[in-house]
């Protein structure tokens, strides 16, 4: 209730300022798409959030950087001027999604995309146009693709960014539901001939915290490891992955645990990769 | 605490139950299980027909947008047309289930297959999923190529550009092509195994 309250206000702020918030371009059928900055204004030198932010119809789906044994990532295509550069697509955690025994990884009702943008020192004040053209796959049973060219236009001051209160609110919310990132030194990978071990550092959760569920954030992972059997200890979590072909190297493993509390707390992700040594012994 | 660790156990061991078994699907260099499936016009054909013939394997469901981009933009028919013409069997396969998208009854499926200019040896229907659960079709399009001897020489996606977009098929990689190219004259399969993008097969 409260984040829709802050989102509608956000829209009419951007509306108000005669922003160009409302997407143009031909949308899918039953995904809206918006676009975001959490600045007022562009501060030479400084980097800043902008979002793209997908809200499905109910029973409809969009799909997440690894999208699962079918669909498609969201894609985002940007023009900007030159001093503006902008970094890869923040994916929040996923949720899974099971048809036939075909899963697909992705997001339905809301989805915040967050993507950093840097100012040049250099960049000339005056405004700048920013333009992203997103592409996505929506999904119920059937499929549609869907796109938006959206479009925001900011001026560049040499001065503080000027932030608004109820967006920030809406970023800080975004920026809370993306996976936190596990150093390579919290992750520990042990290649057996049939099975991966696992084993994150991670601190203890809060109590009543249901068991954690692993999402693959790659094809290999998905397609060489089955679902792992998750093991707690106290600081610490074990992965164990049964290899689906005990005979074929793993390259890598890459994925994201969730833990989702009960309530309205957001998701806790923690996200990992990390290449295998292929020096295990494995059976021909 | 303990209660915690307790329920969380729980948990796991019920997610531990739930951890799928080994893959039974065909991996490249082993034999492509035999199938027979009835095509449009309720003729069987059975993959063991063939025998002797690289064979070509196209799930399909004429709805789906990934399917449609490689129709649409003409790259399917192309390439079904400039293969059979080279002694390749192209079946194309439907496992859509009835009530569920890219169902269709047999004489629903030959104005299809003329609108689309769709050009394969034949359709099969496998309405009850059968051939596409044994080969682990996932996705429309997903493809599999088969050699003479009916080893599995290709599985994966129709290309390297996982979109809906026409416009992607002119700058993709063909892997279906590449694979068959190499195989006809008589060199190794250099991709052999990828990951097939599309919507998934309506089970």
């Amino acid at each position: 209730m409260f984040l829709k309250k802050t989102l509608s206000r956000a829209v009419l702020f951007f509306s108000a300022l005669g922003f160009s918030a409302a997407p143009a371009g031909t949308e899918g059928p039953h995904v809206r798409a918006e676009f975001f900055s959490d600045v007022r204004s562009v501060r030479p030198g400084e980097k800043f959030w902008t979002a793209v932010r997908l809200r499905m119809d109910r029973g409809w789906h969009t799909y997440w950087k690894y999208p699962g044994d079918s669909g498609m990532p969201t894609r985002l295509r940007w023009t900007l001027p030159p001093g503006l550069t902008a970094g890869d697509v923040r994916w929040p955690c996923p949720i899974k999604f099971t048809a036939s025994s075909l899963v697909s990884y992705g997001y339905k009702d809301e989805v915040w995309l967050l993507v950093p943008l840097e100012a040049a020192a250099a960049l000339p004040e005056g405004r700048v146009p920013l333009e992203v053209r997103v592409d996505w796959l929506e999904c119920a049973d059937i499929c549609v693709p869907g796109r938006a060219d959206l479009r925001l236009e900011l001026p560049v001051q040499n001065a503080p960014s000027d932030k608004d209160a109820s967006l920030m609110k809406s970023f800080a919310l975004a920026l809370g539901r993306l996976p936190a990132e596990l150093s390579p030194e919290k992750v520990t990978v042990t290649e057996g001939p049939r099975d991966v071990h696992v084993r994150l550092s991670l601190p203890e959760p809060p109590p009543g915290t249901p068991a954690p569920v692993f999402y693959p954030a790659t094809a290999a992972t998905a397609e060489k490891l089955s679902e792992p059997r998750i093991r707690r200890e106290r600081d610490a979590v074990i992965l164990r992955f049964a290899k689906k072909t005990p005979s074929e190297p793993v390259p890598a493993v890459a994925g994201v645990l969730v833990f989702v509390p009960e309530g309205e707390a957001p998701p806790r992700g923690f996200e990992f990769q990390k290449k295998l040594e292929q020096a295990a012994p494995r059976r021909r | 605490m303990k209660k915690f660790l307790k329920s969380m156990f729980t948990g796991l061991a019920l997610l531990g139950l739930a951890a799928p078994t080994h893959a039974k699907e065909p991996r490249i260099g082993q034999k492509a299980p035999n199938f027979t499936l009835q095509d449009v016009r309720g003729q069987k054909r059975s993959l063991s027909d063939f025998k002797g013939q690289y064979v070509v394997l196209e799930w399909t469901n004429p709805d789906c947008p990934f399917v449609r981009k490689h129709y649409d933009s003409g790259n399917m028919p192309a390439l079904q047309k400039e293969m059979t013409a080279k002694g390749v069997v192209w079946l194309a396969i439907a496992s859509s289930a009835k009530g569920k998208q890219g169902y269709y009854e047999p004489s629903a499926w030959e104005k299809i297959l003329r609108e689309k200019k769709s050009a394969p040896t034949a359709l099969l229907r496998d309405p009850a999923g059968t051939v596409g659960r044994m080969y682990g079709a996932k996705t429309t399009p997903h493809m599999f190529v088969i050699d003479p001897e009916g080893l599995l020489l290709y599985k994966g996606a129709i290309d390297d550009k996982p979109s809906t977009d026409p416009d992607d098929v002119a700058t993709a990689k063909n892997y279906v092509r590449a694979a068959l190219e190499e195989a006809l004259s008589g060199k190794p399969v250099t991709t052999s195994d990828t990951s097939a993008y599309g919507c998934s097969v309506k089970y």
